[in-house]
């Protein structure tokens, strides 16, 4: 059974129909690519699968839940997270407490154990600093973690927010252009991040991206989003080559 | 030494204007609103320990811890009923909704109480302390009030720093959307703001009647106010900074009464109110927010 099976998705703003009729299927640990001109839909169906817009019509579901037109905390425990395509990092609070934060539903204590430091407060503090520590050792990130976020360099806050994500324990992971602003260098080792994520978090991933160079270098299926329509859909290379796509992209 | 007299006078009041201006900087923090309601909160709060020990004869422990816990309550159910149903309107909406909120509560004091002020008993019952041979005088209402919001402060800080449910205030303060999408309960959390809010104000109100012992349905308004003031100057948002604010506005209108003029105290602590806005309109912690271009 596919991981994510997404059926007939739109949303219309007003008028404007933004995304139409927009399917796709993904499978347990595919690395899956969105990609399209700007302003195709790509980040509003982003918003459509994480709650924060509720589609107009059509079908979202994830590991065999239906979780169309749920809420935001609803999805997050139902297993999906997301990045930002403009880093939306908690700025202020430390690289360490980042995490902690998205932590919040899996170690649970009340906030009267939290205000009269019960025993059952120390013992869960301790085990969140370790497993965000853990997180952050993945991404190179655990002698920062006193930081704060805004001190960190470009490349580490795109890596803080994967971490950031990952530690919200989902089943798939949404990344919005991850490569964004990245040299060369950085994106490609930022490849070589979110396939260790892949494979060492049993992670589906499904990401939003302009840099061809990630695309073709880590996606093993794509869809092709243009003017809120589905254009094209398959294996990475076969897609790329599709002259409809070359089209959407490059012009007449 | 009159004027060390004065300046303990203006620390003790700064320290209950302190305990009233966290309460507003920490809704503004966190639900990004003034509640402008926050000051008669107090009065609520006085009430309920004036009815408990004055009417039914509750010692003055007991008294207070049933007046947080009603505050408490209070602040919960008034996040509620007002100001949920307009997350997402504008700050004007929410704002004049406040202002709806705090004649609403004077005016049901009122009904209840009627409008000759009550003499309230002070539920601190500590020696004053004499120094100098009795030449300075810090009563027990004022050591209390100055050890109390410096135990307020602390705590506060440590929860908001140290604890789950402070991470999760702090990062809907920083970003409520992507807050919600790590999975915090934005609802949860800003009603746990209002809570902790009107806890305090119950405590406030607890000194100040305590400090000035004169119970009316207006009484929380002006120091409401005041204590708005001085969140401003301390930077709105900042929790050390109600602390100085809060201070500062004290000494200010005791100092401003006891030698420039009584009557014009208030307003100094107004044109305090204005010089800060135009000199560092975030205050003196508040972030300065600079756009990147």
């Amino acid at each position: 059974m596919a991981l994510l099976e997404v059926k007939n998705l739109g949303i219309s703003f007003g008028g404007l129909r933004a995304v139409d009729e927009f399917s796709i299927t993904i499978e347990k640990g595919q690395l899956y690519g969105l990609i399209g001109p700007n302003g195709a839909g790509k980040t509003t169906i982003f918003n459509m699968l994480t709650g924060v817009y509720k589609p107009t019509d059509g079908t979202i579901v994830l590991d065999g839940k239906n979780i169309t037109g749920k809420n935001t905390i609803e999805i997050n425990r139902a297993g999906i997270a997301r990045t930002f395509q403009n880093i939306r990092l908690f700025k202020d609070m430390t690289v360490l407490d980042n995490v902690k934060v998205a932590l919040h539903n899996h170690y649970k204590y009340s906030t009267f154990t939290g205000v009269f430091r019960l025993p059952r407060y120390f013992k869960l503090e301790k085990a969140m600093d370790a497993k965000a520590l853990e997180l952050l050792k993945v991404f190179e990130l655990d002698d920062k973690a006193s930081l704060l976020a805004s001190g960190l360099p470009y490349g580490d806050q795109r890596k803080l927010e994967i971490a950031r994500a990952l530690a919200t324990q989902p089943k798939l992971l949404l990344l919005d252009e991850p490569a964004a602003g990245m040299n060369p260098n950085e994106t490609a080792e930022l490849m070589d991040t979110i396939r260790f994520v892949r494979d060492n978090f049993d992670m589906t991933v499904l990401l939003i991206e302009h840099d061809m160079s990630l695309v073709s270098g880590i996606c093993e299926k794509l869809s092709v989003l243009n003017f809120g329509q589905l254009l094209c859909e398959g294996k990475t290379a076969e897609v790329l080559k599709n002259p409809e796509v070359i089209t959407a992209y490059l012009g007449e | 030494m009159g004027f060390l007299n004065n300046l303990i006078n203006g620390i003790s009041l700064g320290s209950i204007y302190a305990v009233i201006a966290l309460g507003y900087t920490l809704v503004y923090g966190i639900a990004k609103m003034l509640n402008f309601a926050h000051g008669d909160v107090i009065m609520v709060g006085g009430y309920v320990i004036f009815t408990c020990m004055t009417t039914w004869g509750l010692n003055s422990w007991l008294s207070i811890v049933l007046a947080v816990i009603a505050c408490t309550l209070l602040g919960i159910v008034i996040e509620k009923v007002a100001y949920k149903p307009l997350r997402q309107a504008t700050s004007l909406a929410v704002l004049i909704t406040a202002i709806g909120v705090s004649y609403f509560l004077q005016n049901i004091a009122l009904l209840i109480f009627g409008e000759k002020p009550v003499n309230f008993t002070s539920v601190v019952n500590v020696p004053s302390i004499k120094l100098f041979d009795g030449q300075i005088v810090i009563s027990g209402e004022t050591s209390v009030a100055i050890i109390v919001s410096i135990l307020i402060v602390v705590g506060l800080s440590l929860f908001i720093n140290k604890t789950k449910s402070g991470r999760a205030m702090l990062a809907v303060s920083e970003d409520r959307g992507a807050a919600q999408l790590m999975g915090v309960n934005i609802n949860r959390t800003i009603s746990l703001t209002f809570a902790i809010g009107s806890g305090l104000a119950a405590i406030a109100g607890a000194l100040l009647c305590s400090a000035y012992p004169t119970l009316q349905n207006t009484t929380g308004a002006m120091p409401g106010i005041k204590a708005f003031v001085a969140a401003v100057f301390g930077g709105i948002g900042s929790i050390p900074g109600a602390m100085i604010g809060g201070i500062l506005i004290g000494v200010i209108e005791i100092l401003g009464r006891a030698y420039i003029s009584p009557q014009l105290a208030d307003a100094i602590v107004f044109a305090v109110l204005i010089l800060v806005l135009i000199i560092k309109p975030t205050g003196i912690l508040g972030k300065k927010i600079s756009e990147k271009v």
